[in-house]
């Protein structure tokens, strides 16, 4: 006796009463989701923000309040250099000049060259000047009156 | 019939040339403290170096005495110290140097 071939109805009643899926809207729509599973679980995981790094620059109290006052904070090292040689060219002019007299007027040599370091220092009369000469000047004569009133040079 | 009178300010060349670089003019109150700074700064460094005792311990003193100045010029530790007390820190001990290679301490 030959076997009677089975129906889709009768298809989709097995299917419903083991549960396995073969054929059809079901089938395709669990593929489907089977499908998006496996994708989200082979899809590589979204960048971590990492945390980056923070550069904090501690700057001296006066580089900040020249910053609150929205001046150039930073002093080159150019500047800096051409402040301290000349300053320094400053002093040294004094003291030669001051040590190259004699006697008493070693002090009114040095108080000659305050006069004229502070006059620099205020306004330099020759514009290619600059004021930190006169700086110099001011300071090598306070420096030598200060030294020659406590005896410490000749 | 009015006349307009100019008026010709004569002013040192290093102020006509901050005021063409739109720059201000130091006041005597900017002027003052220039100088007050740098004779405080000097005076204490001379003291420094005054106090020690030998020639070779003057030199040392008067470059340590200038590092420091140098320091204070450029990165003034303290907003409230001007760094003209650096720049005469600095002066004094460039002539101090001067004074040990020359011989006139006493």
């Amino acid at each position: 006796m030959a076997r009677k071939k089975k129906g889709p109805a009768s298809e989709r009643a097995r299917e419903a009463r083991t549960g396995a899926v073969k054929t059809g809207p079901i089938k395709r729509a669990a593929e489907a989701g089977a499908a998006r599973v496996v994708e989200r679980a082979l899809a590589p995981s979204p960048p971590v923000a990492k945390p980056r790094p923070v550069t904090v620059t501690a700057s001296p109290p006066a580089y900040r309040t020249l910053e609150a006052k929205e001046m150039p904070p930073v002093v080159t090292l150019g500047q800096l250099g051409r402040t301290i040689a000349t300053a320094g060219a400053g002093a040294v002019i004094t003291a030669i000049f001051i040590t190259s007299l004699q006697g008493g007027a070693k002090y009114v040599g040095a108080l000659i060259g305050a006069g004229v370091g502070t006059i620099f220092l205020a306004t330099s009369p020759i514009a290619s000047i600059p004021s930190d000469l006169g700086i110099g000047m001011l300071a090598g004569s306070t420096g030598w009156l200060t030294l020659k009133w406590t005896g410490k040079v000749k | 019939m009015l006349h307009q009178q100019t008026t010709v300010t004569l002013v040192p060349p290093a102020w006509a040339v901050r005021r063409e670089a739109g720059l201000g003019v130091p006041s005597l109150p900017n002027i003052g403290q220039a100088v007050v700074g740098t004779i405080t700064g000097a005076a204490a460094s001379a003291i420094f170096i005054g106090a020690l005792r030998s020639d070779a311990a003057r030199f040392v003193g008067a470059l340590i005495s200038g590092a420091i100045g140098t320091y204070f010029a450029a990165v003034s530790p303290l907003a409230t110290i001007p760094h003209e007390i650096g720049l005469g820190m600095v002066c004094t001990s460039a002539s101090h140097l001067y004074y040990a290679l020359a011989r006139q301490y006493a």
